[in-house]
């Protein structure tokens, strides 16, 4: 493992020991983390544009045709009939054919923006002020027609198999960049639709997977980590039970001469101490200012909960985590961006958190952070431009969607791709969620098609056998 | 021109070497290739369809190659006398965008003038002079009779070679590399070896002295054999089987359970309680239905059995049915596979199994053999199949008697709800809201799309009169009703209309509720069951704050459609109240009706206990599989006949053919359980090895395959294969032979030798230490504190797994298997997520561990028990107290500085607090978790 030095906590040799002893494991294990470092040095191999990613899963499928996906002709046509082809309808039926359906027009108004005159609607104007800071990614495509697998296709490459997750992958490739803290957290997952697996490291090492910060009903000043403090005991006897475990491992360590087990396991041990501290000043945000909670929407009501977790997305950013992942979602079987009916509803979920994801983007440039930080706004899917039977929601659209990246080494005030002229399929310089990872990989300066493990005997890849990096928006 | 060609083509076909391409060339159809055709393959289509890349088969490079074309074939279709059809070539279908199924390239579409050139260019012949490389992508198939040949896995099991023993053998490696074993550990540290290893718990203080007393007097042979007996030591070998089996009572997308998976649990304990014989076990978990007993209790127990089949994690809601089945026949075919023989079968899904010998086609002959089982009955979200098991004991009593129940009080239901009258009676137009039995939408409250004309020309309504859409613009209208739940659960959905001769007989209603979408037509000219307006939907779940919608469309209407209200009402409750019935007779039916319901309700949930095993259905009608081409179930290639593969049969051995009225089943594990399979026993053997010593004699347990390691010890990994086979498969007897041997027996502690030339131990100078399993941690923590339960826990009763609160303390066996909810001792210590089958545990060292291991209430209040305890034996000296809690929680007494260390600590307040902590501490240490 490479252990990067974050800049403003450069690891000691100790801790690098440490985490190599922690990753590795031990024994029988040495021979294959041996194999995981060549394949892991092998990978890095590209120009390092980006240190971190920070996702801001927009769950359930925003419509890319209200937000940043212009279509006038959608517009004119609002209530033409025609034929489509339906992924939902093609998938049931496992035979490609035509259904009739119902367009219908976005619900908000676009205009251009920004020096670069990128198109975007007024169901976002806080995101469309930053619009020249982003890449447009409007032909994405991706696989899974519901929730649950296209989920996971998004965050592990893969619809079903137990995989990896992407910042599990990034944490095998670089290593934290604090060894006090894990270097993949995802704030507020969401238990459905995969849950724990979207954040998790598959057959990779434990230590890669994620760690979840405020997951299921826990509020995020609650307790964001499990187990970071005992909620039966006073913090005084806590550290008389610590000196109580130092004391009875120096004792059995004496017995034994030589033994990277026991060192491995009570290293651990202190590192589980640190990170208790450590993180515990990571998520204490009362020395921010005013002025910047206000940017995050932190001062109002609809604004307060998602801006508190793009602010903390900022401070892990800040401390050397590599890949952290802001959650707006839940854990039903339809999350909140799903609108099969009303649309309209769309307005209630961009009031939540169009403003605490623009602050957070206009936060890191002011801090001069934006230039190696790599920030990536979507959903599993995007929505139909056709209207659903109710004539008020949208169905999925996995065949073509929109999402936002900034920072980290791109184009910025650039769009990327085509849609359709109704914004059903991408058709022009087609982007699949493969091609997607492997230029965030490229972005972090890591080669996806060398960043494999082997595991049950074969070499793994996030982009399977795929992907491939869009060079045109990296600059 | 052509007819030139023709000619030519002709007379090459008479010679047998059709199609080449002409030896004279048109200058112009040469220049037409060179300026428009070959700049756009190169362009376009090389970079992924070259000799080198070719992929789904297909190389573009040369003629040759798009004539052999890929996996769906030839590329460009030609006639006979030369002239291409257009219409029948994939490459014109997949760069035109034609076909969804085949779109090339990939990133878009082509401009048309390219694709016109390639038209013309394949009308013309297709001319193309450039010819295949000598190179040629190689075949993996071609390497196959060599690897069946070679690979040692392949091999048939040497004979037994005399005086061979586990020691000899293992002592022979070390004298070749200058080592020799180490001393036998001391006789406490054998015993809480044997203990953990055998059952999986920690011995008590008492069994540690008097375990350890017996070893010293050289009667560890009978120690062993006790254990072996006790019921611990099934519950323990069941856990290991389950990591192999990968069981789990739910599955991950939505947290759906697998239905009394339990049942394959407690199987699989009575199979190592009774030492059931290897070969039947696994003949029991692949084809144990498809075989008749000769009990109801036998049969009983084969039927579970198979559930094996049923365990896998899969996506119910892909909504590409066909997909779902495959990949439910590819989990199959991966887990027996790799539980059983060692091979990564799946890996052939797509294409030949670059590594190990095994072609697609051998593949979907396995393939064939499962398909013709179904696991799920589809719907938006398929419902894992719960075939009935046959009853024994006093269960054939119950269930008769409850079904026969059930079906009298259903038709007095029935009865009932026909006599049941509109409770408002004639009098009364208009039905108050507040007369609803739960949530209503009104017509009123509706979101309208068209034209919707208000009426109270027919009554009874709810609330003030109905929608019609006038049988105008059929498709072009449509209401949509949105109810909003204050509490989740199951609702009976109603919509009100009034009925009448010219409404529409198929008014288009589709409802999303919690799991799905429901669709259906109602017949408006109909009269509905109660009060004349309400029909009746169907019961559906819904969930609190979720979004949930019905709506009412007028799509291919043939009459009126007709909206009043829509009614969700509490499942089994009367949708409208009875304080609106004007007559006695009415509220006594609807009083009746109530009562008899909620006995069915009572009824049906008794019945619901029947005894059931998720499983395999066989089909009715058998049939072989054909290729999925690159694994995809819509494009399908030739038929390959049921059948079994080459690998694991010697040359010569036996290969039961499959008889055209069978799935094959059966004889897939009969050749399975044959001794004459060179993989069974050798996987299985190794696993038992692996379970005791810590690692395998091949260390990549689930992988046989050429991409797995080779046996460090491959004439022990054999003696045992074959005494295993030669003992009738009896696993406790292989058992029994390793933990007597010397080479078990032996210290943890490496000599300094040991460690320079051997650091990972593979010639077994000294035993491995070992991290308890998370399962075993947790009983030992429970065990400790006195709080072990060996009951197993009543099944939850949850509709999914997630948040699961796992609050008692059974034996970590009985904790509910859930894939999305385990106990969080078992996420932080490697409990395995049952995705596939797991050899070998992890053993990471992460922080998460310390955390939880310092702050989990668990291990807080776990010390606290064990402290409190410690603390009220006041009566004995301190030391001797001392002494106590060390061997109560680590097998050994305190050393001397471990004593004095722990005595510090206590000093003279000597209460509960302090005897808390210290126990929290000894639970944190490596030394509690670790087996010397």
């Amino acid at each position: 493992m490479q252990p990067t030095a974050s800049p403003s906590l450069p690891a000691t040799p100790s801790r690098r020991q440490m985490l190599q002893a922690t990753a590795c494991g031990f024994g029988g294990m040495a021979a294959s983390c041996l194999l995981a470092e060549q394949s892991r040095a092998a990978a890095v191999a590209a120009q390092v544009r980006a240190r971190r990613v920070i996702f801001l899963f927009m769950q359930g499928g925003p419509s890319h045709v209200d937000s940043f996906d212009h279509k006038p002709l959608l517009v004119r046509d609002d209530g033409r009939t025609l034929q489509v082809e339906d992924d939902r309808t093609i998938a049931q039926k496992g035979v490609v054919q035509k259904t009739e359906r119902r367009l219908m027009a976005p619900r908000w108004t676009f205009h251009q923006h920004g020096a670069a005159g990128l198109w975007g609607s007024d169901l976002f104007p806080e995101l469309c002020g930053v619009l020249d800071d982003c890449v447009v990614m409007r032909s994405l495509r991706t696989e899974g027609i519901a929730h649950g697998p296209a989920t996971l296709f998004l965050h592990t490459g893969s619809t079903i198999q137990v995989r990896p997750s992407m910042g599990s992958w990034l944490s095998y490739g670089l290593g934290s960049g604090n060894a006090n803290l894990p270097a993949f957290v995802s704030i507020s997952p969401s238990s459905g639709n995969g849950g724990a697996r979207n954040y998790g490291s598959g057959f990779l090492p434990a230590i890669h997977q994620g760690t979840p910060l405020a997951a299921g009903k826990a509020a995020l000043d609650a307790e964001p980590v499990k187990h970071l403090h005992n909620p039966l005991r006073s913090a005084a006897e806590q550290e008389r039970l610590l000196e109580l475990i130092r004391g009875a491992e120096r004792l059995q360590r004496s017995v034994r001469a030589d033994d990277a087990i026991l060192d491995g396991e009570i290293a651990s041990l202190e590192l589980a101490w640190r990170m208790q501290g450590e993180l515990g000043g990571v998520l204490d945000d009362a020395g921010e200012t005013e002025e910047t909670r206000r940017l995050y929407g932190i001062d109002r009501k609809e604004t307060a909960n998602f801006g508190r977790k793009c602010l903390m997305a900022r401070r892990l950013a800040e401390s050397g985590v590599r890949f952290i992942q802001v959650n707006y979602g839940d854990n039903t079987a339809n999350p909140a961006w799903d609108q099969h009916s009303n649309i309209e509803k769309h307005a209630q979920h961009a009031l939540a958190t169009d403003r605490p994801c623009a602050g957070l983007i206009r936060d890191l440039k002011r801090r001069g952070l934006l230039d190696d930080t790599l920030v990536w706004w979507g959903g599993e899917f995007g929505r139909t431009p056709y209207a659903e039977n109710n004539g008020t929601g949208r169905d999925h659209n996995p065949g073509g969607f929109t999402c936002l990246l900034a920072g980290g080494g791109l184009r910025a005030g650039l769009a990327y791709g085509a849609t359709d002229e109704l914004g059903h399929r991408a058709v022009e310089k087609v982007v699949h969620m493969h091609d997607l990872h492997a230029t965030i990989l490229h972005l972090m300066g890591l080669d996806h098609e060398r960043l494999t493990y082997r595991f049950a005997g074969r070499d793994f890849r996030l982009t399977d056998v795929h992907g491939r990096v869009i060079g045109d928006i990296v600059a | 021109m052509i007819r030139r060609h023709a000619l030519a083509a002709i007379v090459l076909l008479a010679a047998g070497l059709l199609p080449l391409q002409p030896a004279c060339a048109d200058p112009e159809q040469a220049a037409f290739f060179e300026s428009r055709i070959r700049p756009l393959l190169v362009k376009h289509c090389l970079d992924c369809h070259s000799a080198a890349e070719a992929e789904g088969g297909l190389s573009l490079e040369s003629r040759a190659g798009w004539q052999r074309g890929g996996d769906t074939g030839p590329a460009i279709a030609l006639d006979l006398d030369g002239r291409g059809r257009v219409a029948d070539s994939l490459l014109y279908k997949a760069v035109s965008y034609a076909d969804r199924r085949i779109q090339m390239p990939p990133d878009g579409r082509i401009s048309q003038r390219e694709i016109d050139d390639l038209k013309r260019w394949i009308e013309a012949g297709a001319f193309d002079p450039r010819e295949e490389s000598a190179t040629a992508a190689e075949d993996p198939a071609s390497r196959y009779d060599e690897l069946l040949a070679s690979h040692w896995a392949y091999q048939p099991l040497a004979p037994p070679a005399s005086g061979g023993s586990i020691d000899g053998l293992i002592e022979r490696r070390l004298r070749e590399r200058g080592l020799s074993f180490a001393a036998e550990a001391a006789p406490e540290t054998l015993v809480r070896r044997l203990w953990f290893d055998l059952t999986g718990l920690p011995p008590t203080p008492e069994e540690l002295t008097s375990g350890a007393r017996l070893v010293a007097d050289g009667g560890y042979e009978q120690l062993v054999d006790r254990l072996l007996a006790s019921p611990r030591h099934a519950e323990h070998f069941a856990r290991h089987w389950l990591d192999v089996a990968r069981y789990a009572e739910s599955v991950t997308l939505r947290g759906f359970l697998i239905p009394q998976a339990w049942r394959y649990r407690d199987y699989v304990v009575e199979a190592f309680a009774s030492d059931m014989p290897f070969d039947r076990f696994v003949r029991e978990q692949i084809a144990g239905d498809l075989v008749p007993g000769d009990t109801p209790a036998a049969e009983r127990r084969l039927k579970i059995a198979s559930s094996f089949l049923a365990l896998g994690n899969h996506n119910r809601e892909e909504q590409d049915k066909k997909l779902l089945d495959l990949d439910v026949v590819d989990e199959q075919l991966n887990t027996i596979g790799q539980a059983f023989l060692g091979q990564t079968i799946g890996c052939a899904r797509c294409h030949d199994h670059k590594f190990d010998p095994l072609s697609t086609r051998e593949y979907y002959a396995l393939a064939g053999i499962l398909g013709n089982g179904s696991l799920h009955n589809h719907s938006l979200v398929s419902e894992p199949r719960l075939i009935p098991l046959p009853l024994v004991g006093a269960e054939v009593a119950t269930y008769t008697k409850l079904e026969a129940e059930l079906a009298a009080i259903t038709a007095e239901v029935d009865a009932l709800s026909r006599r049941t009258k509109h409770p408002t009676g004639k009098a009364a137009s208009s039905i108050p809201l507040a007369a609803v039995n739960g949530v209503v939408v009104d017509d009123a409250a509706a979101a309208r799309v068209g034209e919707w004309r208000a009426s109270v020309h027919s009554s009874p309504y709810i609330g003030d009169g109905y929608l019609h859409d006038g049988a105008e613009q059929p498709g072009g209208k449509t209401l949509t009703f949105t109810p909003t739940f204050a509490k989740a659960g199951r609702y009976d959905v109603y919509l009100a209309y009034q009925p009448a001769a010219g409404r529409a007989s198929n008014a288009a209603v589709s409802l999303l509720h919690a799991d799905g979408e429901f669709e259906v037509r109602v017949d408006q000219r109909g009269k509905p069951a109660v009060a004349g307006i309400l029909h009746l939907l169907g019961t559906f779940r819904f969930e609190e704050g979720d979004q949930h919608y019905l709506i009412l469309s007028n799509e291919g209407a043939d009459g009126h459609v007709i909206a009043d209200a829509v009614l969700f009402v509490e499942a089994g409750t009367p949708p409208l109240r009875p304080e609106d019935a004007d007559d006695e007779e009415g509220k006594a039916v609807a009083k009746q009706l109530e009562e008899r319901k909620q006995a069915q309700k009572r009824t049906q949930a008794e019945f619901a206990g029947r005894p059931r095993y998720p499983g395999l259905e066989e089909k009715k009608s058998l049939q072989d599989f054909a290729v999925h081409v690159r694994g995809n179930p819509h494009v399908t290639g030739s038929v390959v006949p049921r059948g079994l593969p080459r690998l694991g049969t010697p040359p010569g051995g036996p290969r039961p053919a499959i008889p055209a009225t069978e799935s094959g089943r059966r004889q897939l594990a009969d050749w399975i359980a044959s001794p004459a399979n060179t993989l069974t026993a050798r996987v299985m053997a190794n696993r038992v090895w692996l379970w005791l010593c810590g690692a395998g004699l091949v260390r990549t347990p689930d992988n046989f395959g050429t991409t797995g390691e080779p046996p460090t010890h491959p004439e022990l990994l054999d003696h045992l294969a074959g005494r295993f086979i030669a003992e009738g498969w009896s696993v406790r007897r292989l058992v029994r032979e390793i933990v007597l041997s010397r080479t078990y027996r032996q210290s943890s502690r490496p000599s300094a030798e040991a460690r320079r030339i051997d650091p990972e131990n593979r010639l077994w100078s000294h035993a491995l230490r070992k991290r308890l399993a998370a399962e075993q941690l947790r009983d030992a923590v429970l065990a400790a504190s006195g709080r072990l339960s060996f009951e197993r826990p009543p099944q939850p009763t949850v509709a999914n797994d997630f948040g699961y609160v796992h609050e008692s303390p059974c034996r970590s066996l009985y904790v509910p298997a859930f894939r999305n909810s385990p106990p969080d001792l078992f996420t932080v210590f490697d409990a395995p997520d049952a995705g596939s089958p797991l050899g070998q545990r992890n053993t990471s060292v992460i922080p998460t561990q310390g955390l939880f291991l310092l702050n989990s209430v668990f291990i807080t209040r776990e010390a606290e028990q064990i402290g409190t305890q410690a603390a009220a034996t006041a009566e004995q000296g301190l030391a001797d107290r001392i002494v106590a809690l060390y061997r109560r929680l680590l097998g050994r007494s305190p050393r001397p500085d471990e004593l004095e260390f722990a005595r510090r600590h206590l000093g003279p307040q000597d209460d509960a607090r302090s005897w808390t902590l210290l126990a929290h501490a000894l639970l944190a240490t490596p030394d509690f978790r670790y087996l010397d």
